[in-house]
């Protein structure tokens, strides 16, 4: 069922779909001869904004990809300087995992080096930008005190006093090296994120082994879900390797699909891993939906509600829209007025980092589309 | 006949294989450390190794002779064990 439907791409970003899908059951062919110099010079911008060097270098590694001895060097360098990224990303986290450790604060790692180490045949296939944990509630300012403690810095405050905790997501800092470290919450801002049940992301811990030190990471249930989230989104047009990560998980086999099928309605998530699924077809041309964790959602009609509020995650603004559509999420009318007042009238100090509150970042992408018509 | 000494990678070195190099983050090293056609060696020293067998097997891999591999290779140990990404086990 649901035939590839390839959406319009530019030639640089149909050649990274392919590369971003190389070594997938059933993924599109990569060219037979080498690139000529502006196509290549296309794909490898293309493949460093998506973050797939490792995948190009896999690709290249295995003569799927060929290219000339010019092209190999190019892309030995281009994967070279994402695993520098990587590897230093990798130490901010150990150093992060160790520090929050020490203080007793319960974490696990999400996203782009919990995948690399858990889903994908090598880990340098799976690039990444930043460090990214997940703490519990009890400890969430803890874990920002421990780490501001180390040097690390918030250069943006919450809304309000109390909001994180109660309809936060994430806390960006800076480390002491400069890198960026995200503290979660939950999985994605806005409504899809406040339903998701924070406490149970801790019920089951699953290990890896990043440089000879264990560090803990989701269930692989809760870790498809959260891929899903990230694809169907995080990012609007979504990134080929979030794209890449549902489909890795989709064909591993440890993933139990009723346990994801009952996740995804707990947290009331189904439409959005629907849209995952399908964005793996129609973007890198891989089909899921006859995998067994795709059974509970073939066929599965999105509602008008559903609809709605996966657009408010889609557009220029979408980090505030689907940030004002979490009021829908929100228990209870004076929680509401409580969530609706933070994002209109935030503390001073979230003013001065961010130039404005949430509605008044909104008024401007709004009114100034408009201008600009 | 005294058992050789073997050799093995340390397990807090952060790596990543890049097509055949091995790039490697050693602790309390700064920068990343690039070993050209050293994603087989790297990969070999998962399991600790006499530096002989190091050198059969990729000089089986390359079609060099065991010798001419193997005065590099002590060479390159050597240097690497002082960078603290190979550990040295005794005898």
């Amino acid at each position: 069922m649901n035939a590839p439907s390839y959406l319009p791409l530019d030639g640089g970003t149909a050649l990274a779909t392919a590369v971003a899908a190389f070594g997938l059951p059933g993924a599109p062919p990569l060219p037979r001869r080498h690139l000529a110099d502006e196509a290549w010079h296309g794909l490898l911008r293309e493949v460093g904004q998506q973050r797939i060097e490792g995948l190009l270098g896999a690709a290249v590694m295995a003569g799927a990809l060929p290219v000339s001895d010019e092209q190999r060097e190019e892309t030995r360098e281009t994967v070279r300087g994402r695993a520098g990224v990587d590897l230093r990303l990798e130490r901010e986290l150990l150093a992060t995992t160790r520090a929050l450790g020490h203080a007793g604060v319960a974490h696990r790692v999400l996203k782009g080096p919990a995948m690399a180490h858990t889903a994908y045949p090598d880990p340098s296939w799976r690039g990444f930008g930043d460090v990214d944990l997940l703490v519990t509630d009890g400890d969430w300012y803890r874990a920002i005190e421990v780490l501001e403690a180390t040097g690390a810095r918030r250069p943006v405050p919450e809304l309000r006093p109390g909001f994180d905790l109660r309809f936060g997501k994430e806390a960006t800092l800076l480390s002491a090296s400069g890198w960026e470290v995200d503290l979660h919450r939950t999985l994605v801002v806005g409504p899809f994120g406040l339903w998701v049940d924070c406490d149970e992301l801790f019920g089951r811990r699953e290990a890896v082994t990043i440089g000879g030190v264990e560090v803990g990471v989701l269930a692989p249930g809760a870790a498809f879900l959260h891929a899903c989230y990230n694809a169907a989104l995080a990012d609007d047009p979504p990134r080929l390797i979030a794209i890449r990560d549902v489909c890795e998980l989709a064909v591993a086999p440890n993933l139990e699909p009723d346990e994801v099928a009952d996740l995804a309605r707990r947290w009331r998530g189904e439409a959005v891993v629907a849209r995952a699924l399908s964005l793996a077809a129609d973007v890198l041309g891989v089909t899921l939906w006859d995998r067994p964790v795709a059974a509970s959602f073939a066929g599965r009609r999105t509602t008008m509600f559903e609809w709605a509020l996966m657009a408010t995650y889609r557009g220029p603004a979408r980090g505030y829209t689907a940030q004002g559509a979490g009021v829908v999420a929100v228990a209870g009318g004076r929680e509401r007025l409580a969530y609706l007042r933070s994002l209109a009238s935030p503390q001073d100090s979230y003013r001065a980092a961010r130039g404005g509150s949430p509605f008044t970042h909104l008024r401007r992408h709004v009114f100034g589309a408009r201008r600009t018509r | 006949m005294s058992e050789p000494e073997r050799w093995k990678r340390n397990a807090a070195v952060l790596w990543r294989a890049v097509l055949d190099d091995a790039v490697l983050l050693i602790p309390d090293q700064v920068e990343p450390l690039a070993l050209s056609g050293g994603a087989a060696l790297w990969s070999l020293l998962e399991v600790p190794q006499a530096a002989e067998d190091l050198a059969r097997t990729l000089g089986e891999r390359t079609g060099a002779s065991r010798t001419d591999v193997e005065g590099a290779l002590r060479a390159l140990l050597a240097r690497l064990v002082q960078l603290g990404a190979v550990d040295r086990l005794p005898p």
